[in-house]
């Protein structure tokens, strides 16, 4: 028996060996060996082409000289390392800001993400690794196209990317939305986002579902759309104050401030399907909080009074039944901090009413169920043909709506 | 092989075929001592150096030969020995034997041996007098409260430590030697009628048909008697102290000692009891319960951290946080050597350092620590040979090794996560989930002299909650599974 | 030994066996779910997989009425038993060995989408093998007792980890109920069917009672509540993840994904799939799954060694069951693992078998 108990021991001690010798096909890699993209930004370009851009760690603390530029058709890629050579066949000029303290900035264009990603991987040379990566932003005409989702699900799935990663949709042009982006509080630039999304989804002026996993789930789904990031840079010539409106209402790009950080957050960009269809303000995405019943303890400014206000209740939603209205009731409970009050809860309550029902509407305007009304409508059917036969599209955009809010002051 | 013969009535014969077999007198330790003792002649046989001569002066020699010259004339010549036995030896362990072999063995254990003319048996007496040490503190299980007598390497004073604890007329002390040549003396010691007697003859039975030619020490005999010898993970406890030692004793298992080893071994053991220490019970339950965990933590990141460590750096960073990765990214590029080979330097270097601290004498021994720890540490990381996140990785999990009670799991824990270092190395999560799948499955089915050592809690067996958690004692209110009569 | 210690130990050993029985067949359903039930029927697939339910309490008590003959007949009956006997033992062993591959196909395609993505499909394959002839090497015991000692570790982790992925709005991927239709519903009811099999390894005594001697393996058998107790859980909890499943993802969702370790890995996927949570639950499904495929593989052996017992001297028995999964991986590798998808409805027919010949065992 110990005889036999020793010679199994050997023949598997012998076969575990063998695997160990195998272990290169185990597709571990060491660190150093990956380009860790914190941000990247997706352009188009001429001939249908994508540019990429992508914001990585550079392993040393030293600046790196930022540059970009890219030949069209098969695509090339530059290092922009501390040289900086200049662009490819096509010409194109490279006269860009330096990269901050440990970050790396580099761009390919390919005919489609995935190539442009490996382009990157092939020349930079790392392996592109998406998993630290903190901020998706893509171009504004490329969002308007049905593009946006297939490059999403690309990253997503080919490369892993992190799910959490926050989609954000810019006029501008994106790579060099990215390269202005630095972490001007701490040093850290993946902190720096993550706290600067943290903060603006606590004051509710950008929509609370916009990572990246979200988005997609919601750009494939037929019960909801989905929302991402408004973002702009700032032209710092615009000091206009408009009266009567408060600063957030306002779409980015046009606040009336200057900072060495030059990105605004502001507002949403719509989506019906894969394509955007409508962008709302800073305050317009305060309501789109509200009714999507996600909208944090905030302060709100009425009439120079100022109010902290929370939801006391659910926020409830429904689709009548008969007359197929899209109803929404809101109950909340306001204290007033500083100012006089000078309105009644009625009468709040009906500004706010009339501003989440100017925002439902434009969400129907925009073909856009960002609140998620579908996901009410499917349980009135059994099966999925019944429920792809109904067209909720097209049913959601001619329903009349409704929003009731109750308000009590504190 | 030799028939055993037994002595014959011839006094001198006797003590030629005892010259012989012990090489006088070349052999200059054995003393043969003729005297007059009455009517007939005796001779006492001895070891220089084992006995205490003075006790065989005063308590044998001098009361026989200061026996009157007619004493013992009537006394037939084979009840000679009882004789003086009863009238004349005033030594109190002593028992009657005939066998030459065990004469000897007894003689060269210390004991003196009483002969008389025309009487075939002889008396042998406890008249041990070696040097020995005196009881100390333990050096590999210190505690906080509680005792702190440990054992040495004299059996007799071991079984008096732990009859001196369990004062009980159960308590069973058996002698049987092991080995082949060179027998080792070993007790058995169990409580009758808590003790299961199937496992006890079992244990005695290994003990006894150990054909070694030599089984010196504790360990050795673990070995011997234990069922896996191939498994990394010992299958029965080891204690330096008697306190410990007693407590296995009331639980119903079984204590072996062993002549000239300072430890006793507690068998059949389970997993747990090798997690265990005494300051457990002697605290009060929350620390007792609050420090087990402690334990139990410092063993899981022995065990896990650097293999666990390996597989977030090569086949998982999307678990690391952004600000750790980059401060790793940052270390890692200046790093000669891919990060399985720096992990698998550091902890060589860290077991280096801990083997040399235990063999450097004394002062040296403590400053060695010092030096290798900050210097060269500090020195590896400044010179870029390793990065200082894997250094305080190794040096958590080397700080959780030192939490596992037990030495000897403590090696085959080291084992292990080199092991899992591997496993992490090559295969991540996936491959450190199988293998300690794999190592489970082996666990669960090794057995301490018949109980399964993942008892009480895999295959169940009814038990004080006092495995992973110790509640308060006034809920313990059974034996171990393994004793008889458990309530 | 005293009578009630050897029956305390005895209901221990049963227990352990139902244990690891519960787990496989919770692996089992789950998989099968994922791999067949989805495609078919969408969202809706935790609906079709209740099919199981009782085909898995009856199989339970088919083993049960197996073993209560088994323990009347003695040692002698039971080495004489017939070409009968002979035939359904290897057919139950070659069930077993298919189910074990299934849950091993299942394991190595989950660890290749979510652990080892960039790894070769032959290296997790083989490693995975090789982990599975380790802890099949320690005999049906040392498995049985692991899976008796993650009896609530395994189905409380992964339900506690399942919870915290999902949100007020998580039920919505309830909708529509009934998936795409009744039809399908009703297909994919009948495919799951075929789930119940890793029940049938309770139709042997455990391993530690052959060891344990004539005496033991005449103690009565536990209540047909013992077995069909345990191995009901372990489906329920089968299909609770499968709702856990039809809640983190849209049916949208569920249509794109065409292979089938992603449609396991999303699990849990409402937050973000990377984190430690994520990995968490991943290694308690794969662990779920390496203890069925264990168990099943040590109890085909077991039934290889009853129909031919020169089959039992040096693990041989064990060496053909671990030929058999590595052949089948061969193929599944080289052709697809659509082939384990679509021959797994097909574990019915044997299961059917096995259980009207229960009785001749």
């Amino acid at each position: 028996m110990n005889h036999v108990c020793a010679k199994t021991t050997a023949i598997v001690l012998m076969l575990c060996v063998c695997l160990a010798l195998l272990g290169g096909c185990g597709g571990g890699q060491e660190i150093e060996s990956c380009l860790f993209v914190l941000a990247m930004a997706i352009d188009p370009a001429p001939d249908g082409n994508l540019t990429v851009t992508v914001k990585a760690l550079s392993g040393t603390q030293e600046a790196t000289g930022g540059g970009s530029e890219s030949a069209s058709g098969e695509g090339t890629s530059e290092d922009s390392g501390g040289g900086g050579e200049q662009g490819g066949s096509m010409g194109g000029i490279s006269a860009l800001e330096q990269a901050e303290p440990g970050y790396i900035v580099l761009s390919a264009t390919a005919s489609s993400c995935l190539r442009a990603l490996s382009l990157l991987s092939a020349t930079t040379p790392r392996n592109v690794n998406l998993s630290q990566l903190r901020e998706v932003v893509i171009n504004r005409t490329l969002a308007e196209s049905d593009a946006t989702l297939s490059i999403l699900k690309e990253i997503h799935s080919m490369y892993n990317a992190n799910g959490g990663a926050i989609v954000v949709v810019t006029p501008d042009d994106a790579g060099d939305f990215i390269r202005r982006q630095r972490a001007i509080l701490g040093i850290r630039l993946s902190k720096y986002l993550e706290v600067l999304f943290d903060h603006f989804a606590e004051i509710d002026t950008i929509p609370p579902d916009a990572q990246l996993s979200a988005v997609i789930a919601a750009m494939e789904s037929s019960t909801i759309d989905a929302t991402a990031v408004y973002a702009a840079g700032n032209n710092f010539e615009n000091t206009l104050v408009l009266p009567g409106t408060s600063e957030t209402d306002r779409l980015p790009g046009h606040l009336p401030r200057t900072s060495p950080a030059e990105n605004e957050y502001l507002g949403s960009a719509l989506f019906s399907g894969p394509r955007m269809t409508g962008v709302l303000t800073g305050d317009e995405t305060g309501f789109l909080c509200l009714m999507m019943g996600k909208a944090k303890t905030r302060t709100s400014f009425i009439n120079g009074a100022q109010y902290k206000t929370n939801l006391s209740t659910r926020v409830v939603r429904n689709i009548d039944k008969q007359t197929g209205t899209l109803d929404i009731r809101i109950s909340m409970n306001m204290t007033l901090i500083a100012g006089e009050e000078s309105q009644t809860a009625g009468h709040i309550a009906a500004q706010i009413e009339e501003g989440a029902a100017n925002v439902l509407r434009k969400l129907q305007t925009a073909s856009c169920d960002a609140i998620g009304f579908g996901r009410i409508a499917v349980r009135r059917s059994l099966d999925i043909p019944g429920w792809e036969s109904i067209g909720w599209e097209n049913v959601y955009v001619d329903s009349p709506v409704k929003v009731t809010v109750r308000v009590d002051v504190l | 092989m030799e028939d055993s013969i037994t002595l014959c009535p011839l006094l001198a014969r006797n003590l030629e075929i005892f010259r012989d077999r012990l090489g006088a007198p070349t052999n200059a330790d054995v003393i043969v001592r003729r005297f007059r003792s009455g009517a007939f002649e005796s001779a006492v046989l001895a070891i220089d150096g084992m006995i205490d001569a003075r006790e065989i002066d005063e308590n044998i020699l001098k009361p026989c030969m200061d026996l009157p010259d007619t004493a013992g004339e009537s006394v037939p010549p084979a009840e000679r020995v009882e004789f003086l036995m009863a009238h004349a030896v005033s030594i109190l362990p002593m028992k009657m034997k005939e066998n030459v072999d065990e004469i000897l063995a007894d003689a060269l254990s210390g004991q003196s041996v009483l002969l008389s003319e025309g009487c075939a048996v002889a008396c042998v007496m406890d008249t041990r007098g070696f040097e020995k040490r005196s009881v100390g503190r333990p050096e590999a299980e210190q505690v906080v409260l509680g005792p702190h007598e440990s054992f040495n390497e004299s059996i007799r004073t071991n079984i008096t430590l732990l009859r001196r604890i369990v004062q009980r007329e159960e308590l069973i002390t058996e002698f049987v030697t092991a080995g082949g040549k060179m027998k080792t003396r070993c007790a058995l010691l169990y409580l009758r009628g808590t003790a299961d007697e199937a496992m006890v003859s079992r244990i005695r039975g290994r003990i006894e048909s150990c054909d070694y030619d030599f089984a010196l020490t504790t360990g050795e005999i673990e070995q011997l008697v234990e069922e896996h010898p191939l498994s990394i993970i010992p299958q029965c406890v080891r204690t330096e102290r008697p306190d410990r030692a007693a407590s296995f004793l009331a639980e119903g298992q079984v204590v072996v000692l062993t002549d000239g080893s300072p430890a006793a071994l507690g068998a059949p053991a389970t997993l747990w009891h090798q997690l265990h220490t005494p300051d457990d019970a002697s605290m009060r339950w929350q620390y007792g319960t609050f420090l087990r965990l402690v334990r139990l933590l410092g063993v899981l990141i022995h065990v896990f951290l650097p293999g666990a460590y390996l597989a977030v750096l090569r086949f998982h960073p999307e678990l690391l946080s952004p600000m750790l990765l980059t401060s790793v990214y940052e270390t890692s590029s200046r790093v000669p050597i891919p990060v399985y080979l720096e992990a698998l330097l550091m902890t060589l270097a860290f077991d280096l350092i801990n083997e040399a601290g235990l063999r450097a004498p004394g002062a040296m021994g403590n400053a060695l620590g010092i030096v290798s720890g900050l210097i060269l540490g500090q020195s590896a990381v400044s010179a870029d040979i390793v990065s200082p996140l894997l250094l305080i990785v190794v040096a958590a999990s080397g700080l959780g090794g030192f939490c596992v009670p037990g030495y000897a799991l403590s090696i085959g824990l080291k084992l292990v996560q080199l092991l899992f270092l591997t496993a992490g190395a090559m295969g991540g999560l996936y491959a450190m989930c199988l293998l300690l799948l794999c190592f489970s499955c082996a666990m669960c089915m090794l057995s301490s002299i018949g109980s399964p050592l993942t008892a009480p809690v895999t295959p169940h067996r009814s038990a004080n909650p006092d495995i992973l958690l110790r509640l308060p004692l006034r809920f313990q209110k059974a034996r171990a599974f393994f004793a008889k009569h458990r309530a | 030994m005293p009578n009630t210690v050897l029956e305390t130990r005895v209901r221990a050993a049963y227990r352990a066996q139902a244990c690891a029985a519960a787990i496989s067949v919770g692996a089992m359903v789950f998989s099968m779910g994922a791999g067949i039930a989805i495609t078919i029927c969408l969202n809706a697939a935790y609906i079709s997989a209740l099919s199981v339910l009782p085909v898995t309490a009856l199989t339970a008590l088919a083993c049960r009425r197996s073993l209560r003959r088994q323990a009347e007949r003695s040692g002698q009956q039971r080495a004489e038993s017939g070409g009968l006997s002979r035939a359904l033992c290897v057919l139950l062993a070659l069930t077993l060995v298919a189910c074990a591959i299934f849950c091993l196909a299942a394991l190595v395609n989950l660890a290749e989408q979510s652990l080892l993505r960039q790894a070769r499909m032959t290296w997790i394959a083989a490693l995975s093998l090789l982990a599975a002839g380790l802890c099949a090497l320690s005999g049906g015991t040392g498995i049985s007792r692991l899976g008796f000692m993650l009896r609530w570790i395994l189905p409380v982790g992964l339900l506690v980890l399942c919870a915290q992925g999902l949100t007020l709005e998580s039920h919505a991927g309830l909708f529509p109920l009934l998936g795409r239709g009744t039809s399908q519903l009703g297909l994919s009811a009948l495919a799951m069917l075929g789930g119940a099999a890793p029940v049938l390894m309770l139709m042997l005594p455990p391993p530690a009672l052959r060891e344990a001697g004539e005496e033991a393996q005449r103690c009565p058998v536990p209540g047909p509540g013992f077995f069909m107790g345990r191995v009901l859980a372990g489906a329920v909890v089968g299909i609770v993840l499968l709702v856990v499943l039809a809640l983190c993802n849209s049916y949208e969702s569920l249509r794109t994904l065409q292979n089938w370790g992603e449609r396991m890995f999303i699990l849990c996927c409402n937050e973000p799939r990377e984190g430690i949570f994520q990995s968490l639950l991943t290694l308690l499904q794969i662990t779920a799954m390496m203890i069925g495929a264990v168990s099943m593989i040590c109890a085909a052996e077991q039934a290889l060694v009853r129909a031919w017992p020169g089959l039992g001297a040096h693990r041989m028995g064990l060496a053909l069951c671990l030929v058999l999964c590595g052949a089948a991986f061969y193929a599944l590798i080289r052709f697809g693992f659509i082939i384990a998808l679509s021959c797994a409805p097909f574990l019915l027919i044997p299961l059917a078998v096995c259980l009207l010949g229960s009785g001749r065992m």
